[in-house]
């Protein structure tokens, strides 16, 4: 077999369905205000604020909790964003992918894309629950209340509605990519008439009832009882709530992952554009979704996405839910293909998706998957976090500790062993803690310090200590 | 065109918006309410289409 024809590497396969994205964003692709609004704003309203949302009424938040603390968790999260995220996106221009290349080595994005890869089958299964609460209220009688086990009546939905799901991100990724984008103002509308149109049932009938009926009947401060247990929630306070919302979007703002949305933006200060998907999407949708599940309970109705959006919009409310849910699960299945794709022995696009398609309906098979999706997101968020404080360090502390920035790709590592030791130091850490009781919303700080100081003494070590001598440049 | 598709799309909402004041207020029932909703948003996805860009701003 000559060179030309072997079979390329894992790496190379990898490197290859990132080639389009290799190069720094040019000056002229650069976009200015207007699209950092819109986009913020659209990818911020998903299926999911159906389900936070009641999360704050089920685990017993009282009104102040709510209302302030999503008002400065969001805060935190935009300020990440445009303080941490940004200034890094405008720097190098590069997606998360290339720039943790370049620190942490060909084999490190391996790892990242596989991680990256399994998080997004599980959200995107979360999604199609989500979808599928609406699509089964014509025949919930027949389905049946979801119980705690993967059900026959739920598995067939799943298999249906997932199957078309995978077949559109096959088929038409862009398509999906365009109606999303279309429904975003929409959606943000069915958000507020829905909740306005509910709170007259809770004995609101005018504006200045409201907090009265925010205190007694929507956020009251004693938490529900788990549908599955029978025993009452963890009950969770102004801390939990600032905690979530600055912990929810963390793998894109203090993970980087936004790097690859920012580095179109002329200026760093277009990481404040965050604020409207944060205040839109994070906190009216959500106060919006907690009025619709106190209505519901109030009423005896499955606090699920489906039957609670039925209850404050009627037919349009269902829709929202199932476009809410599509426009989220196509292009996370088809990111998921994405990363994974690199693991598979040169299978094609559409083969990738299927399969990612498949384990996406198996995990929409599992209720628990909506019902703990606070777990979910704590747990992407801790997976993906140590990776951006790497790039963090990487360019903005190494200059000023004498330590080369990019080493991995300086030296032409396949691995870099400090940020591998670091991010492994990390989870397990973060792992032991919640095996022990910890809240997984208040692990994400501790992890992000622990990560961030190995990372620096590894480094130190490996720089100074193993290689004192500059080596040769290596070709990427 | 293009405006007056475009104002028909926001009156789309707009018709939304009122409707759920006018509910809240007492002044529609919820049947109403929930007609206009679904008359909104008809109209919102039957003009968007027309003049919303259809050009993706990043590569996914």
């Amino acid at each position: 077999m000559t060179p030309a024809q072997k079979t390329p590497s894992l790496v190379e396969r990898l490197d290859a369905l990132y080639e389009y994205d290799r190069e720094p964003v040019t000056t002229k692709d650069l976009h200015g205000w207007k699209i950092f609004w819109a986009t913020f704003a659209g990818e911020n309203i998903a299926g999911t604020e159906f389900i936070i949302g009641p999360l704050f009424v089920m685990h017993g938040c009282s009104a102040t909790a709510v209302l302030l603390g999503l008002l400065i968790g969001n805060l935190l999260a935009v300020l990440s964003w445009a303080l941490v995220c940004a200034p890094i996106a405008v720097k190098t221009r590069l997606t998360t992918y290339w720039q943790l290349r370049k620190l942490g080595g060909p084999w490190l994005t391996v790892a990242y894309s596989a991680a990256y890869g399994a998080v997004m089958c599980i959200l995107a299964g979360s999604m199609l629950r989500v979808s599928m609460t609406s699509i089964a209220l014509p025949v919930e009688h027949v389905l049946g209340t979801p119980g705690q086990l993967p059900q026959a009546g739920w598995t067939a939905l799943a298999v249906i509605v997932g199957s078309g799901i995978a077949l559109l991100a096959v088929l038409g990724f862009e398509g999906m990519a365009i109606f999303s984008k279309m429904s975003a103002p929409w959606m943000v509308a069915v958000f507020f008439i829905a909740a306005m149109a509910t709170l007259p049932s809770l004995g609101c009938g005018a504006f200045g009832d409201f907090w009265r009926v925010a205190n007694e009947k929507i956020w009251i401060g004693v938490p529900s009882l788990d549908p599955n247990s029978g025993r009452p929630l963890s009950h969770w306070t102004i801390w939990h709530v600032i905690g979530f919302a600055w912990l929810c979007n963390m793998p894109q703002h203090f993970g980087m992952g936004d790097l690859t949305i920012l580095r179109y933006a002329r200026k760093w200060q277009m990481g404040f554009c965050s604020s409207a998907g944060m205040y839109l999407g994070h906190y009216c949708a959500w106060i919006a979704s907690g009025i619709l599940c106190a209505a519901a309970i109030s009423r005896g109705i499955p606090t699920d996405p489906g039957p609670i959006a039925y209850l404050g919009a009627g037919i349009v409310g269902a829709l929202c839910v199932v476009v809410a849910g599509w426009n989220v699960a196509s292009p996370t299945l088809y990111r998921a293909g994405l990363a994974l794709q690199v693991t598979t022995p040169n299978w094609s696009r559409w083969k990738v998706t299927l399969v990612v398609g498949a384990v996406m309906i198996v995990c929409a098979c599992i209720p628990a998957i909506l019902t703990h999706l606070d777990l979910l997101l704590a747990t992407n968020a801790l997976l993906l976090l140590p990776l951006g404080a790497f790039i963090f360090i990487d360019i903005w502390l190494f200059p000023l500790f004498g330590l080369r920035s990019n080493y991995a790709e300086r030296t032409g590592l396949l691995i870099s062993w400090p940020a591998a030791s670091a991010w492994a130091a990390g989870m397990a850490a973060s792992f032991i803690a919640f095996s022990r009781g910890a809240e997984p919303i208040f692990l994400a700080l501790p992890e992000w310090a622990i990560c961030v100081t190995l990372y620096i003494i590894f480094s130190a070590i490996q720089q100074k200590m193993v290689a004192p001598a500059e080596p040769p440049p290596a070709h990427a | 065109m293009k405006t007056l598709l475009k104002s028909l799309s926001f009156v789309g909402l707009a018709v939304m918006l009122a409707a759920s004041l006018l509910v809240f207020s007492g002044v529609i029932t919820q049947h109403s309410y929930r007609v206009i909703a679904m008359a909104g948003t008809a109209l919102w996805f039957g003009t968007v289409p027309f003049w919303m860009k259809r050009r993706l701003h990043h590569s996914e």
